[in-house]
């Protein structure tokens, strides 16, 4: 027993800043999520398809290039294949810039659809582990008594949050472009391809600062694990259901479904129609395509609802504000 | 004084002007003036008097309501997060970060308190050892029994070396052996390692074994402030008879000879003497005939104005 070996030292190094006590927590909090297998699977899945969109990227470079072997292949599969290539080559020739800005807009805005679901699964496990857990164990007090304001406190599990975001969305988007680009066949795909990283960048900022404040607004919501999850998953599947119910009534019903709203965003910043009709206007062999698309309206769900995506995203990010600040009170 | 190594003793630790607390219609704390400097501070008084109320709102887990207050000689409103690098709290209800073992969850504490990681485990291991955790450190802190959550809370307010901590009911939920065995541990921090201690609790024991000075509150206002030797030295004058009968008889006598007396609910005889021993008292008893069964001199003081405490508090309610 120990009780009474009195070998107390006083300590005399230097207390780290303020910066580095948030990513303390925020750390802590990262570690904490990844102990869950699913949340490993949800991230392997998304790297998973960073592979997989770079394995696009690739054959869609080669598309845009005469000789390569892809256009080879597709020659010999289907001569009608064979023309479209060659649409495809021609429009790369007289506007890399366009065409390479066009193609990766595209292909990472369709990205970006395919890891939002993923991102808000990963949110929806990691949500536990943000507030509700320090309410159920009282770890507010002692965050409170340390040299901590509230706010610090939030910014490390707004950084959980990021740091999740990053594993699932934002990293397999960066890596996906680089590597991508690297297997492109000119080094100009970089260059021609920047805009497209942009938008990725812009849009999983814009989802991030909305999945940080639902995720840490709904954690907080109570010290019951159950129930946070279950409230997140309503707000996520039963919102959803509004979106066909709004199509066919009421459009602003379509805002009830956060997964809509973030896909809003998604359109919104990459505006795949835009990309669309430069395609149209520029391809020949696509223009016909794309017409018919159009005719049928296809087109029409590729144009963004900004005005109340806004309106529902600060209302929703608003509440969240709202019960964080209040249930994150030490007492 | 002891427990003062390179820790200057004379400046004021902690200082109150006007401190008000109000939940609502409720005043918690009602114009706390205060000014105690370091040592081994208790802070007594019944349930609901103010005690809880005042360390949180000293470590700014409540805000006032009006007022101010200096910790270590700074303002807390300005300096909160400064002061609060040199300080320690154990709460009084159980807290602890979800889903760590022990010793994650003292170094987990070290590091938010801005220590590097290195030097926040080795701290953390030193400070459960001091506490006494041995091989339970690695275990999940949810599989705890109380007493060692208790001495956990204790290894998390350490850790980081405050100059200051505030102790919140530390001996709730504890055997008698972990309760003197807790004490022990505390008695230490200033007595050994200057470490400044405000134990909070209604259990007059604690207070009384290893505080030097206290601080007696009820319904949000301080009754005694005072060192524990002074209170003492209060009580040199008076003692408590025990007589088998004829109470009253002996009430009279004493009367007569000017000394006030009261008889106290379990029968014995309060008398207010007012000789520094109790040669007077044995004296004028003998010449009365009386044998007393027993002669408690300066009976516990502390005990007497806790009581007269709860009785206001109860008076109010």
């Amino acid at each position: 027993m120990g009780l009474r070996d009195h070998r107390y030292r006083h300590w005399e190094g230097r207390h780290e800043g303020i910066w580095r006590r948030r990513w303390v927590i925020a750390a802590g909090g990262l570690r904490g999520c990844l102990g869950n297998r699913w949340m490993r699977y949800v991230i392997t899945l998304c790297w998973l398809s960073a592979l997989a969109q770079v394995g696009i990227l690739f054959c869609v470079g080669q598309l845009l290039v005469a000789e390569s072997i892809v256009v080879e292949w597709a020659a010999n599969l289907n001569p009608m294949l064979q023309t479209f290539v060659r649409g495809l080559t021609t429009w790369l020739e007289q506007h890399p810039e366009i065409s390479v800005h066009v193609t990766q807009d595209l292909l990472f805005c369709w990205y970006a659809s395919l890891l939002a679901p993923l991102s808000l699964l990963a949110v929806a496990l990691a949500i536990p582990h943000l507030i509700t857990r320090d309410l159920s164990s009282n770890a507010i007090v002692l965050y409170a008594s340390k040299a901590l304001r509230r706010h610090d406190y939030l910014l490390g599990k707004a950084g959980v949050v990021s740091g999740l975001l990053g594993l699932t969305w934002l990293g397999p988007v960066v890596v996906a472009w680089l590597l991508g680009n690297l297997l492109a066949p000119d080094w100009g795909f970089f260059w021609h391809g920047r805009g497209a990283l942009g938008n990725a960048l812009l849009a999983v900022l814009v989802n991030l600062v909305v999945l940080v404040c639902v995720g840490l607004g709904v954690s907080a919501v109570s010290a019951r694990e159950k129930a946070v999850v279950g409230l997140y998953v309503v707000l996520w599947l039963v919102g959803n259901a509004f979106v066909p119910l709004g199509n066919q009534t009421k459009p602003w019903l379509r805002h009830l479904s956060l997964q809509y709203n973030l896909r809003q965003v998604v359109l919104g910043v990459f505006r795949p129609a835009q990309d669309l009709q430069t395609a149209q206007d520029n391809v020949p062999i696509l223009g016909d395509v794309l017409r018919r698309m159009d005719q049928r309206g296809a087109r029409r769900a590729l144009q963004p609802q900004m005005a109340g995506t806004w309106i529902a995203l600060a209302s929703l990010g608003l509440l969240s504000v709202t019960i964080v600040w209040t249930r994150t009170k030490p007492e | 004084m002891a427990g003062c190594e390179g820790r200057g003793v004379a400046e004021a630790i902690l200082e109150t002007q006007g401190l008000v607390k109000r939940y609502g219609r409720f005043v918690a704390l009602d114009g706390l003036d205060l000014r105690v400097e370091r040592g081994a501070i208790g802070l007594l008084g019944p349930n609901g008097a103010g005690k809880s109320t005042l360390i949180k709102c000293l470590l700014q887990l409540q805000p006032l309501t009006a007022g101010s207050a200096r910790l270590l000689g700074r303002d807390i409103g300005r300096y909160g997060v400064e002061i609060r690098k040199r300080i320690g709290y154990t709460p009084e209800q159980d807290c602890h970060i979800p889903g760590t073992v022990g010793c994650e969850h003292v170094t987990y504490c070290a590091q938010l308190c801005g220590l590097p990681f290195q030097a926040a485990r080795q701290r953390a291991h030193e400070m459960l050892d001091f506490v006494g955790m041995g091989q339970e450190r690695y275990r999940k802190v949810d599989t705890y029994s109380t007493g060692m959550r208790q001495r956990l809370k204790l290894a998390q307010a350490i850790v980081h070396d405050p100059e200051l901590i505030f102790l919140d009911e530390p001996t709730n939920g504890l055997d008698p052996r972990g309760q003197a065995q807790m004490l022990e541990l505390v008695q230490g921090l200033w007595r050994v390692h200057g470490i400044t201690v405000v134990l909070s609790s209604h259990l007059l024991h604690d207070v009384d074994r290893i505080c030097e000075q206290i601080i007696l509150l009820a319904r949000g206002r301080v009754q005694v402030h005072d060192t524990l030797a002074n209170l003492k030295a209060r009580r040199r004058g008076a003692a408590d008879v025990v007589v088998g009968r004829g109470q009253g008889e002996l009430m009279s006598a004493f009367g007569r000879r000017g000394w006030p007396c009261e008889l106290l609910p379990n029968g014995h005889v309060r008398v207010e003497h007012g000789a520094g021993d109790l040669g007077v008292l044995l004296a004028a008893m003998r010449e009365l005939g009386e044998a007393p069964l027993e002669v408690i001199p300066s009976p516990n003081v502390l005990e007497e104005m806790f009581v007269r405490a709860v009785e206001e508090a109860h008076g109010a309610a």
